[in-house]
């Protein structure tokens, strides 16, 4: 047999069976490992999809979760806020009336005060002006001024109604002449003759007759008091008209 | 240096048959080669992230990925052919660089051979693929005048795949040879790398052309 042939021979079959076995044993083997791969690769790839799939979809609810919070929030927020005007408002509103009633009282506190020493100033105007007058009276003093204060209080007398006027005691500080006792007498009329007449200190000139319809102080005693009294009566009155005005004009 | 151009020595007989120098570099490439595809092959398995794993990987798949763009779709059995054709080609022209052994594809009897199972490859894939008429009615396109043509032009491809990468290795080993008997061991070094480039080179171009005459044969009814 020729060698050459037999090479030729050899040789391809050699190549049929290696390729045969190669196939089998080597690219065969490798072909499914490496499909094995590619397939777990894509396994691996489609499962890495979808848990970024489903972490997107976790992401989106958080994010809508987060979202509706935040409004909520907001809402609370902006609800709180409200809450907490209203009640600075209210809280305000109290602080100025109670502010407005301490200066109304601390008006009021100040009115008083005031009032009281004007009261007292009036007091005070009123004895000076009462001692002023008695002191006038004084100096005028004399049998003139007695026999104006006795015709003065038998005028006041006259006109009383003549019902009901005793029993009447008559005050003065000196013994009355004849005439001014007459002229009491006469005016006091019935009454006279039920009349007391006493002598008292301390009531100047003039006398002081005390009525059942009322007293009638003809005395520079009495004239002082009702000086004084009528200057802290006049006082008074102007005081209190004038006073709110003025209370609203500080106001 | 074992330095031939024609003629293989009888290393002994097996009864009338004549065993060859060829025969036995042939069948020691074989069982390396087959050795090297075991371990592979377990450590694919075993052991993926292997550098040998990887390059078996790569080997399959790059001659897979071949295939698909000179057919037009995946076809293991090509990939196979092709890959194993690439793999016995380039042990046998690496196994020529060793020194005393001469390379087995440096004899045209084993080019030939391998050649040969090439041109019976193509009428079997295409028939297979196309029918028995499917792909002898593409011998008389595209005027049946022409089918000695084809006939001719399949022969000669035949033989040019074998005499190409007989010539190629043979010229190479000779070089060397020549170079390593007038000027020592380091001379040729240089001219060794250039082989050793050029035997790859050539194993690439007998599978790629191996490939591409099946892929023509199997995609001769789809024209």
């Amino acid at each position: 047999m020729s060698p050459t042939l037999t090479t030729f021979l050899f040789e391809a079959a050699n190549f049929l069976v290696l390729a045969a076995v190669l196939g089998w044993l080597f690219f065969k083997p490798v072909r499914r490992a490496l499909a094995d791969r590619r397939e777990k690769f894509e396994s691996d790839n489609r499962q890495a999809a979808q848990k970024l799939a489903e972490a997107e979809k976790t992401q989106q609810e958080i994010n809508e979760t987060r979202a509706k919070l935040q409004a909520e929030l907001n809402e609370m927020r902006t609800r709180e806020m409200e809450t907490a005007r209203q009640q600075a408002d209210q809280i305000l509103r109290e602080a100025r009336s109670a502010a407005a009633r301490e200066r109304e009282m601390s008006h009021r506190l100040a009115a008083q005060m005031s009032g009281t020493q004007r009261d007292i100033l009036a007091e005070v105007s009123a004895a000076a002006a009462a001692d002023t007058v008695g002191r006038l009276l004084r100096q005028i003093g004399g049998p003139a001024l007695q026999s104006a204060l006795v015709a003065s209080a038998c005028e006041q007398l006259r006109s009383l109604p003549q019902d009901g006027v005793a029993p009447v005691k008559v005050e003065s500080s000196q013994p009355l002449s004849p005439d001014q006792l007459a002229s009491l007498k006469n005016a006091l009329g019935a009454a006279a003759d039920t009349a007391d007449f006493r002598t008292v200190d301390g009531l100047g000139d003039g006398v002081r007759v005390s009525t059942g319809k009322g007293l009638i102080d003809a005395s520079v005693g009495g004239l002082v008091q009702f000086a004084s009294q009528s200057l802290v009566k006049e006082m008074s009155n102007r005081a209190n008209s004038q006073q709110p005005m003025q209370s609203i004009q500080d106001a | 240096m074992n330095l031939r151009i024609f003629g293989d020595p009888i290393l002994f007989q097996l009864g009338p048959i004549p065993i060859t120098e060829t025969m036995v570099t042939s069948a020691v490439v074989t069982v390396i080669l087959l050795a090297v595809a075991i371990l592979m092959r377990s450590l694919v398995r075993s052991w993926p992230q292997h550098w040998l794993s990887v390059l078996a990987f790569l080997v399959v798949e790059s001659f897979d990925n071949l295939v698909e763009e000179i057919v037009g779709r995946r076809h293991a059995l090509v990939a196979t052919f092709a890959g194993s054709m690439f793999l016995f080609i380039a042990f046998c022209n690496i196994a020529g660089q060793l020194p005393g052994v001469h390379p087995a594809t440096g004899n045209l009897a084993t080019t030939s051979a391998l050649a040969a199972v090439v041109f019976l490859s193509v009428p079997i894939a295409g028939i297979q693929s196309n029918g028995l008429w499917g792909y002898i009615k593409h011998y008389f396109r595209p005027n049946p005048l022409l089918m000695p043509l084809h006939v001719i032009s399949e022969l000669s491809r035949t033989l040019a795949l074998a005499v190409r990468l007989f010539g190629n290795i043979m010229s190479g080993h000779l070089l060397v040879g020549l170079l390593v008997a007038l000027a020592g061991f380091l001379v040729p070094t240089p001219i060794m790398a250039l082989d050793l480039l050029i035997g790859l080179l050539q194993a690439y171009i007998f599978s790629i052309l191996s490939t591409v005459y099946i892929g023509a044969a199997i995609s001769a009814g789809e024209e």
